[in-house]
């Protein structure tokens, strides 16, 4: 092996050595569900929250809710999650989507949220026991948020294509339904991969 | 032949990018009356407000005393667009109000085509407001 070629071979191992480390990044914190993050053909953080915030809008001037106090004595309507079925053919954590919708509400001040966790049913158990109480309302909302998830697919050759469908209703206690709306979510991508 | 057979093609490849172009017809008194509102720009992205430029935005006080605003979007090019948005609210004190919901919007406009954004200020105090628009970053 003659000088120019050993030169050749050191070179080409250092700029292999260079492409190879060039393949791996360090983890980076992006905005969660902003412009740098991953679009997925599922349900991600971005969907939600703009899920979320599209019916969050609507429900903050909604009559039912917006109007609720001035025709209750200053009361605030109760909101409580009810069944959110997932028709869709993926895994949705419900919470992501619900949690956000009454976050927004609750901290707009326009609605109380009826706790369902643990440790405020059981303290509210007890005291109705020991007040001799058979049942308070501590647990009975005004409203109650429900709806449904449901998914649209559609390819047309390499072209795939998914539609989801939050579709969230707010029921009343006498099973009307006083608001509902659908928020559609398109994905789409080109491309013979293993997913969908 | 081959030269021309080539200028041909591209001629139709970019007849049909321009296909999906948007036309409107609407009354010509409309009955609604906006309240247009002024507003202060930043421009950083001199190409983004070439393609995707705020138009307008209104407002209006919802009865319960929520600020709504509408905000036009429109698709300067003759060739589809996606950009994100966002809107961020902000107290009378001048303070960002954090929501759970909203956040980047990822929106995609037919070429020419103007969106209407209808938002709801996040809680009853929220008066000011931020509209940011960037491209997908590449």
């Amino acid at each position: 092996m003659n000088k120019s070629q050993i030169i050749t071979v050191q070179c080409l191992l250092v700029a292999t050595f260079g492409m190879m480390t060039g393949c791996t990044t360090a983890p980076t914190r992006i905005q969660a569900g902003g412009p740098t993050a991953v679009t997925t053909m599922g349900v991600d953080l971005a969907d939600f929250k703009n899920t979320a915030g599209a019916m969050v809008k609507e429900l903050l001037v909604h009559p039912a809710i917006a109007n609720f106090s001035q025709q209750n004595g200053g009361k605030l309507p109760a909101l409580n999650v009810g069944k959110i079925l997932n028709k869709s053919d993926i895994n949705i954590d419900m919470g992501q989507i619900a949690g956000r919708i009454n976050e927004d509400l609750l901290n707009s001040g326009t609605v109380e949220l009826v706790a369902n966790d643990a440790g405020a049913r059981d303290a509210n158990a007890q005291d109705a026991f020991e007040s001799d109480k058979k049942n308070n309302n501590a647990g009975k909302a005004d409203f109650y948020l429900e709806g449904e998830i449901m998914v649209l697919a559609a390819k047309e050759g390499k072209l795939r294509e998914k539609n989801y469908t939050f579709q969230m209703r707010l029921n009343d206690r006498n099973r009307k339904t006083r608001w509902q709306r659908s928020v559609d979510i398109g994905k789409q991508r080109r491309g013979g991969g293993v997913a969908w | 032949m081959n030269k021309t057979l080539i200028a041909c093609a591209l001629l139709m490849l970019a007849m049909t990018a321009c296909r999906t172009a948007v036309n409107t017809v609407e009354n010509a008194d409309t009955i609604g009356v906006s309240n247009i509102i002024e507003d202060k720009r930043v421009v950083t992205d001199g190409t983004l407000k070439r393609r995707v430029d705020v138009t307008a935005i209104n407002d209006r006080t919802a009865a319960n005393g929520f600020k709504q605003i509408q905000i036009q979007l429109t698709n300067r090019r003759n060739t589809l667009q996606t950009i994100f948005y966002t809107v961020e609210w902000f107290d009378a004190d001048g303070m960002k109000i954090t929501t759970a919901g909203g956040g980047w919007t990822q929106q995609q406009f037919m070429a020419r085509e103007s969106l209407y954004i209808v938002l709801t200020a996040p809680t009853i105090n929220a008066n000011d407001f931020i509209i940011k628009l960037v491209e997908k970053p590449r």
